[in-house]
């Protein structure tokens, strides 16, 4: 695609004119690509629109992609239809954009990577229906796991069971998942 | 103001998601399958840099201490519905941030997880939240 091509070529030359010349571009490439750091800058993020943008109540509610994405469809649906329906605190001052901006910043790593390739849906009716039963139990559940991670690192003790029975879940999922495909095999 | 800071802080968060894979059920699914520690390294890192951080904040008295009540039909609640949420992530192939970050990509299965997870909030919103806050007593 076009604009694409001219991030792709934006990132070329800031690499080579730039990085390279000072010897930045490798180091700078690992540190954007370690999971150490973006655990990290998750949390620092979230942290500082807690604490400092006022991101709260609830606790810890820097980052979710759940709930934020909740409070943008409540605002949206409430300032359009002139409803009631259930919005966190300060998505009530305003519209809290996170998923917004997270699609955007995924959208502009993967372009200046030259990873954005469109791919068709293969399994569109399994995704469809995963993606609804997680939104739903998520919001049951304290938020998505990132969220879940946060109020642990608050110091809620609801994080502990909440996390433990995810990751129980996740272990028996993936049990579940590989034992179907052998016997499919 | 909420707005613009929510937005810079989404953006940052989806950079760096995108470079580095972050995926809060992959690690589980990794270890399992080929008994891989390194994996973990993002959550390990997300967990204890937010500890850090709060820890420094309540101590300084920018945010309280947190107190919650305890409920055994809350906690009952959340492991159930936390623990459907990982089989569900892993039947999905990644959480709900992965997949933001995937469908931003151009990944057509992720764009279709995303369109649920939109209809699923409105379900929830429609019908759930009303008889869930009765069950709980809110």
């Amino acid at each position: 695609m076009y604009h694409c091509a001219i991030l792709r070529y934006a990132a070329h030359l800031l690499e080579k004119g730039l990085l390279v010349q000072h010897g930045l571009g490798g180091s700078i490439r690992k540190l954007l690509t370690s999971l150490v750091v973006c655990g990290a800058a998750i949390a620092g993020v979230a942290v500082v629109l807690d604490v400092w943008a006022r991101v709260r109540p609830p606790h810890a509610y820097g980052y979710c992609v759940s709930c934020h994405g909740r409070d943008l469809v409540a605002w949206l649906v409430n300032h359009l239809l002139h409803v009631q329906w259930e919005i966190s605190e300060p998505g009530r001052y305003g519209p809290i954009v996170t998923v917004a901006g997270l699609l955007l910043g995924a959208f502009l790593a993967s372009a200046l990577t030259g990873e954005r390739r469109a791919q068709r849906a293969t399994v569109a009716w399994r995704s469809l229906a995963a993606g609804a039963l997680a939104a739903i139990l998520a919001l049951v559940a304290l938020g998505c796991p990132v969220h879940q991670a946060l109020l642990l690192g608050y110091g809620d003790w609801l994080a502990i069971p909440a996390l433990a029975a995810f990751y129980g879940g996740a272990s028996l999922g993936t049990m579940a998942l590989g034992r179907w495909a052998e016997r499919r095999q | 103001m909420i707005l613009l800071c929510t937005f810079a802080g989404g953006l940052v968060i989806g950079f760096l998601a995108q470079r580095s894979r972050f995926c809060m059920v992959a690690p589980m699914r990794d270890f399992i399958l080929t008994r891989r520690w390194a994996v973990w390294s993002g959550v390990a890192s997300l967990a204890v840099v937010s500890f850090g951080l709060y820890s420094l904040a309540i101590h300084w008295g920018w945010v309280a201490r947190p107190f919650t009540p305890f409920s055994a039909r809350l906690v009952c609640l959340i492991v159930a519905a936390s623990g459907l949420l990982g089989i569900v992530s892993v039947w999905a192939e990644g959480c709900p941030t992965r997949q933001h970050v995937l469908a931003a990509q151009g990944n057509g299965n992720a764009r279709f997880y995303l369109l649920g997870f939109y209809v699923g909030i409105v379900i929830y919103l429609a019908l759930v939240v009303t008889p869930l806050s009765g069950l709980l007593g809110w």
